[in-house]
């Protein structure tokens, strides 16, 4: 894969992504062995449902991922004149709205449970002619598990900013606290274990709100995107650092007396509209030509870059309106 | 003909709902009750007839005084910090044994010596006839009764208000032609399926716990695997 839409990918990137590609199946194929290593385990514990429907939905956002790459590749059409960019903020979108959903059902679930006083269920199992107690087995298996998100989830995360793919850096960022969720599962087993039925419904709350709070970071970064907010970071910390550029770049030219910038981030490349105010009363199209190409060529992220002449800056662009 | 324990009719339709238990043992047989339960469980197949001209005793919450659980509430939390200290006395087996019952039911059976299950008749594997409960499954329950030093206290009725009971803690397991399919698994805890249990041979034959008192559950699973195979 060596471009996106009509964006040729430098070396760095086509590597980035080859790997990424590489580990979101790598994920895929761990985490489907994983959720079929829980059901051969799952009991009555409200913790391990909820830990196993967790692992199910951090599928989406690899399948959206990859499903999304086959659509951004695309060079721009008649029909789609802008590319097929925010097909990977729909999979983000999709993503974010699944673990929403699923997330604050499972919380009712086990506070229904919690307040029910439902105890919890774990028998036995028979295993090579001895009789074991099932929790045992849930608790060697979460101990396993837990061991592979944390070498796919840096490794993602090491990817992410190369890319600037926020699908690939919110994944990331979950299953480096994926951890956090297998732990809980196996103090709510241990809680059965013990006695302490409460500690299973309490555990599966705390997943379960985990989900739900993943599940509004996503949409949330998601919308923002998709009503085009101005393009931030892959982590969305800050405005990116590449309007500041643009903007230093135009004004560097002895046509141009200022110049503003809207920048909207398409999934993974940007939309770039540069106003410029020239110095004099006439513009060469050579000049509008060549300082449309030096944006171009700043960053491969640069996918539509029009440059607009104008008498008076656009307040929302400068950023004299409003926060900045 | 054997007599085991107290039977418990549940009430049909037509009869008015008043559960009505007919004790047998006499005052100063129930003082010896340990051992009398060794050798009527031992000796199934004798007779033991009860004692007749005594009146019909109530069932009430005080003829068992010790009712539900105080053992499982001694096992609640104190502070969050024992919660830490359990995890790692419980990992480190210090004392803990894992599973532990909620409620105390196994607990409970051994201290009290008393089983309650209920029945619900299945074919001759386990035949109700009066009073009278008896079959091969009947046997299965009170010798696994038995094992935890036991004797069983049979309750007769239907499904539904088997796990009634099981839900209010009036009854510690129920046993019948219950399979694997049964509709009570999210109001009672429910047995791996045994296939060879004795007169349902060939039937994933499951029976019902209460919900959650997972020691009791694994010692039953236990036996059974030991007495009739997984």
């Amino acid at each position: 894969m060596k471009s996106l839409g009509r964006t040729d990918l430098p070396t760095e990137q086509q590597r980035a992504l080859r790997s990424a590609i590489r580990w979101e199946w790598f994920t895929i194929g761990y985490t489907a062995v994983t959720i079929a290593l829980i059901a051969f385990v799952l009991g009555g514990s409200q913790a391990m449902k909820t830990a196993w429907i967790e692992d199910m939905l951090s599928l989406i956002p690899q399948i959206s991922f990859l499903v999304a790459l086959l659509f951004i590749r695309r060079p721009p059409t008649r029909a789609f004149p802008f590319g097929l960019h925010r097909t990977m903020g729909v999979g983000h979108l999709v993503a974010g709205v699944a673990l929403l959903t699923v997330g604050g059902t499972l919380a009712v679930e086990s506070v229904m449970g919690l307040i029910s006083a439902e105890h919890p269920a774990i028998g036995t199992v028979q295993l090579f002619g001895r009789t074991v107690w099932l929790g045992w087995l849930m608790i060697a298996v979460m101990s396993i598990i837990v061991i592979g998100p944390f070498i796919y989830g840096r490794a993602k995360a090491r990817l992410a900013p190369v890319l600037h793919n926020k699908v690939l850096y919110a994944d990331a960022d979950m299953s480096k606290a994926d951890w956090t969720t297998t732990v809980a599962s196996i103090v709510g087993v241990l809680g059965i274990g013990i006695g302490w039925w409460w500690l299973d419904g309490a555990a599966a709350l705390f997943i379960s709100v985990g989900i739900v709070w993943d599940g509004y970071r996503n949409a949330r970064a998601a919308v923002l995107d998709l009503i085009d907010q101005r393009a931030r970071r892959y982590d969305d910390a800050a405005p990116h650092p590449l309007i500041g550029r643009i903007v230093a770049e135009l004004d560097h030219e002895p046509w141009v007396d200022r110049s503003a910038v809207r920048m909207r981030d398409m999934g993974q490349v940007f939309h770039v509209e540069a106003f410029v105010v020239p110095t004099g009363r006439r513009v060469a199209v050579e000049d509008l030509d060549r300082a449309r190409r030096t944006v171009s060529e700043l960053d491969w992220k640069m996918q539509d870059v029009s440059i607009v002449v104008v008498s008076s800056l656009p307040e929302e662009a400068t950023g004299h309106r409003g926060r900045a | 003909m054997p007599r085991r324990g107290v039977i418990r009719r549940m009430p049909s339709l037509e009869t008015p709902r008043v559960p009505v238990v007919k004790v047998w043992r006499t005052a100063d047989a129930r003082a010896d009750a340990g051992r009398e339960t060794v050798r009527i469980l031992r000796r199934r197949g004798s007779e033991h007839e009860p004692t007749d001209g005594r009146a019909p005793v109530r069932r009430t919450a005080q003829r068992h005084p010790s009712g539900r659980s105080p053992a499982g509430r001694h096992t609640r939390p104190l502070a969050p910090t024992a919660l830490v200290i359990g995890c790692i006395l419980a990992l480190t087996g210090c004392g803990i044994s894992i599973p532990t019952d909620p409620d105390g039911t196994l607990q409970r059976v051994v201290r009290t010596g008393e089983l309650r299950a209920g029945a619900s008749p299945a074919g001759t594997a386990l035949v109700v006839d009066g009073d009278r409960v008896s079959g091969a499954l009947a046997d299965l329950v009170e010798e696994f009764a038995a094992e935890q030093g036991a004797r069983v206290i049979w309750t007769v009725g239907s499904e539904e208000a088997l796990v009634e009971d099981l839900e209010q803690g009036d009854l510690d397991l129920a046993v019948g032609e219950m399979t694997d399919q049964t509709p009570w698994s999210d109001r009672a805890s429910v047995t791996r399926p045994y296939t060879d249990l004795p007169g349902l041979e060939g039937r994933k034959t499951v029976l019902l716990l209460p919900l959650g008192e997972n020691a009791f559950q694994s010692a039953l699973e236990t036996y059974l695997d030991e007495e009739v195979g997984p």
